[in-house]
């Protein structure tokens, strides 16, 4: 069944676009994006200040210490801060891990940890891929129990966040083929970080390994994560949706600018129809981009088919409607935009990388396709 | 707040009327007319013009609501010219006499309205129209012609946009009226299109009176008013609320679905399915976030965007639907039979039909290119065309 929403923002989510605007208005540009993400990747100061904001525990359920707020909130922050390709963990720290953790079963560890989380003394990345990154396969760590101890060996690739966390947590296959998730402190000892060479310099990946790695049996937060990995991932999805309409937006208010300013043949390029039509191309994409990426926030937490429906098709939509946005906008600004200064190709990877992260949007039909069994 | 009152206060007026008429079992044009009575046939229009001066996303509340109950809203399409532009135009720059007189019967079907603005000569270019409008004391004498006039063969009355002075510049010579379709010199002739069939007409003009009472608007005021016609058709060509799996995508799925009864269905299908699909959704989902942002009574140039991609949506699906069927989609089952519908057809239910006569979705009511110029003009305010022909006295502005 559709679900009836409201596609106008709550006056909560007005309070938080116009928080987090004044956020990214003072602190980011294109050129402190490029000089953070030759370094860590992670803009330290902009996280801070949204961790004070408490914008990081948004999904944090109120019992678990957080704000209780729904997945189009948290959403809403995720697409202005990528307005400007703001490099912060915001995905997997405050939309990945608390969607994650909070569809486990109920357990003093997990409930300890996101009161922690939501405190935001400490920063937590979920890792659960095999040792290539791929995000279908099975979690490239198996896990092991010893006594009081849980021993964790293996490695997974393309953990997000995987050098700035300080808390990681595993999903790892036990003995018996269940899928467990299991707390590591980041500086346990047999954890090694790798910094994996990326595409979207904002969005570090990491590659995570793990040899005898030991923790307490207590560290277990959950026995059995097979749908809450599903949800997370959902939620991935829809943020990415969300993600991509700050995208639009920045890349058309960019490029209208300069197609208006820019004279060549004695007229502004944005009069001939060849620029004109394809500027307007992107404002049809980005509408209908912010109609899908709405829709799926709001029906996230409704029953499991409604919200895959609408997942899988903001993903399939806006992912790639980004993608081809950012190709066309450089087009359009020609030789300055394939410069290292200009602020375009900071877009055009953080879309490839996003539309590509999660599942291509191949990937996000097949899954569509089967949940509608058309 | 307002919003909350107008609904209950709609959903009394739904009820009353109900009570009085009910529409699984009161004739079409009975309904029509008690639910214009009751201020619920274009719910934004004021008292006594067939609405109550609500906000227009509410009509959608009503449309639904009738349809619930086992009514029809039929007429919406079956009159779209006139319900679906006319109307609105009537009510923007009419007299409270033309109002008084036309709205009624527009609503329920009994006259039945067209469009006469397009010429041989104007297309895009609709303000370089070259019909002529001559004053004579309380009457107007027109000559000219009009082209891809749908249902011209059955309206009693047409919206007619013609020069009243060529002396003037192209947009500021143009004076618009209502036409009676019955009056003398008015000669409407079939326009056989590629389906076979004259859904639309060419109308010859030859010394046509009418009365002043009948103009629309100023005199050298009829590009104004044409505007508001126009802004309205590409909402009503674009912004129906399906639900989902509904409009043209549905011949997509029915066709896949048989695909897999016979087992041929594959992999590469199933994708491009989807493709198009996603593509139907999303613009589904737009339609109904555009239509809940709605607020003022001219519609915004976003019904612009929803009318682009429709148009797109429905020669992409119907393209790939005939790739569907197979062997039949080289058929073409209901022939070519060259008659003239009585009912507007912008879109057939029957995918060969559709093929061909979705090729002019991106055509009517403003071609996509001329829809791309209003959005890269009026939303993202880039600049516009040279114009050649601005600040020209039309006589003088080259034409075929």
């Amino acid at each position: 069944m559709t679900v009836p929403v409201s596609f106008v923002d709550t006056e909560i989510q007005r309070d938080l676009r116009q928080l987090v605007t004044a956020v990214v208005n003072d602190q980011v540009s294109g050129d402190t994006v490029r000089s953070v993400m030759l370094d860590t990747g992670v803009d330290d100061r902009v996280y801070e200040t949204l961790v004070q904001s408490g914008v990081h525990a948004l999904l944090i359920a109120e019992d678990n210490g957080g704000a209780g707020a729904a997945m189009a909130d948290a959403a809403l922050v995720s697409e202005v801060l990528a307005t400007r390709v703001t490099p912060v963990p915001y995905l997997s720290a405050a939309v990945i891990i608390p969607t994650f953790l909070q569809h486990c079963e109920p357990s003093s560890s997990r409930d300890a940890l996101l009161h922690v989380l939501a405190a935001g003394t400490s920063r937590a990345t979920l890792v659960y891929r095999d040792a290539h990154g791929s995000v279908a396969k099975p979690s490239g760590v198996r896990s092991s129990t010893d006594g009081d101890r849980v021993r964790l060996n293996g490695v997974s690739a393309h953990v997000l966040d995987g050098a700035g966390a300080d808390t990681l947590i595993v999903v790892a296959i036990t003995d018996d083929g269940m899928l467990q998730a299991v707390i590591v402190p980041r500086d346990t000892t047999g954890v090694t970080v790798t910094k994996t060479p990326v595409l979207d310099l904002t969005r570090p990946l990491a590659t995570v390994m793990f040899n005898d790695v030991q923790v307490a049996a207590d560290a277990v937060v959950a026995s059995d994560v097979v749908s809450a990995l599903t949800v997370a991932k959902r939620a991935a999805l829809v943020a990415l949706s969300h993600e991509a309409v700050g995208g639009l937006n920045a890349l058309l208010t960019l490029t209208t600018a300069y197609a208006k300013q820019r004279l060549q043949f004695g007229r502004a390029i944005g009069s001939f129809q060849a620029v004109k039509h394809r500027l307007v191309d992107v404002l049809i994409a980005k509408e209908a981009a912010q109609s899908a990426a709405v829709y799926a926030s709001r029906v996230f937490a409704d029953d499991d088919t409604e919200s895959s429906i609408a997942a899988f098709t903001a993903a399939a939509y806006c992912l790639p409607a980004y993608v081809d946005a950012a190709l066309a906008c450089l087009q359009i600004f020609g030789g300055i935009g394939f410069t290292w200064e200009h602020d375009v190709h900071l877009h055009i990877k953080r879309a490839k990388a996003s539309s590509l992260l999660f599942g291509s949007a191949t990937h996000h039909r097949r899954d569509l396709a089967q949940v509608l069994a058309l | 707040m307002g919003g909350d009152s107008e609904r209950a206060q709609l959903d009394a007026a739904l009820d009353e009327l109900c009570a009085r008429f009910d529409p699984a079992t009161t004739a079409n044009e009975t309904f029509w007319g008690a639910q214009f009575d009751a201020g619920l046939a274009w719910v934004w229009f004021p008292v006594g013009a067939g609405g109550l001066g609500f906000r227009p996303e509410l009509q959608h509340h009503v449309n639904a609501a009738i349809v619930a109950r086992g009514g029809s809203v039929e007429n919406r399409l079956a009159n779209i010219l006139g319900i679906g532009m006319g109307a609105a135009t009537l009510v923007g720059h009419g007299t409270p006499e033309q109002i008084a007189r036309f709205l009624r019967p527009m609503f329920t079907c009994e006259e039945i309205w067209c469009q006469l603005f397009s010429e041989p000569g104007a297309g895009s270019d609709l303000a370089a129209l070259a019909t002529s409008a001559v004053k004579d004391h309380d009457q107007w004498i027109l000559n000219g012609q009009k082209v891809w006039n749908t249902m011209a063969h059955v309206a009693a009355f047409g919206l007619i946009v013609a020069r009243s002075d060529p002396n003037a510049s192209k947009h500021a010579g143009l004076t618009y009226f209502i036409l009676d379709m019955a009056s003398d010199g008015v000669d409407v002739r079939p326009l056989y299109q590629i389906t076979g069939e004259a859904e639309f007409n060419e109308v010859y003009l030859t010394d046509v009176v009418i009365p002043d009472t009948n103009r629309l608007g100023d005199v050298g005021g009829g590009w104004g008013v044409a505007m508001t016609t126009l802004a309205n058709e590409r909402v009503a060509i674009g912004g129906n609320e399906l639900a989902r799996g509904e409009g043209i995508i549905a011949q997509a799925i029915t066709a896949f679905r048989a695909l897999k009864e016979t087992g041929e269905a594959d992999p590469v299908f199933e994708d491009q399915l989807m493709t198009h699909w996603v593509a139907a959704e999303v613009l589904r989902l737009t339609t109904l976030r555009a239509n809940s942002a709605a607020s003022g009574k001219t519609p915004g140039p976003e019904g612009s965007t929803a009318k682009l991609q429709w148009a797109e949506l429905n020669k992409a699906v119907s393209s790939f639907t005939l790739e569907l069927l197979g062997p039949a989609g080289v058929t073409y089952p209901r022939g070519y039979t060259f008659d003239r519908p009585s009912e507007p057809g912008l879109l057939s239910t029957d995918p060969h039909h559709a093929f061909l006569r979705s090729r002019a979705n991106s055509i009517e009511g403003g071609t996509s290119e001329i829809m791309r110029n209003i959005l890269g003009e009026r939303v993202l305010g880039l600049p516009g065309e040279p114009r050649v022909d601005k600040d020209v006295a039309w006589r003088d502005v080259p034409r075929n």
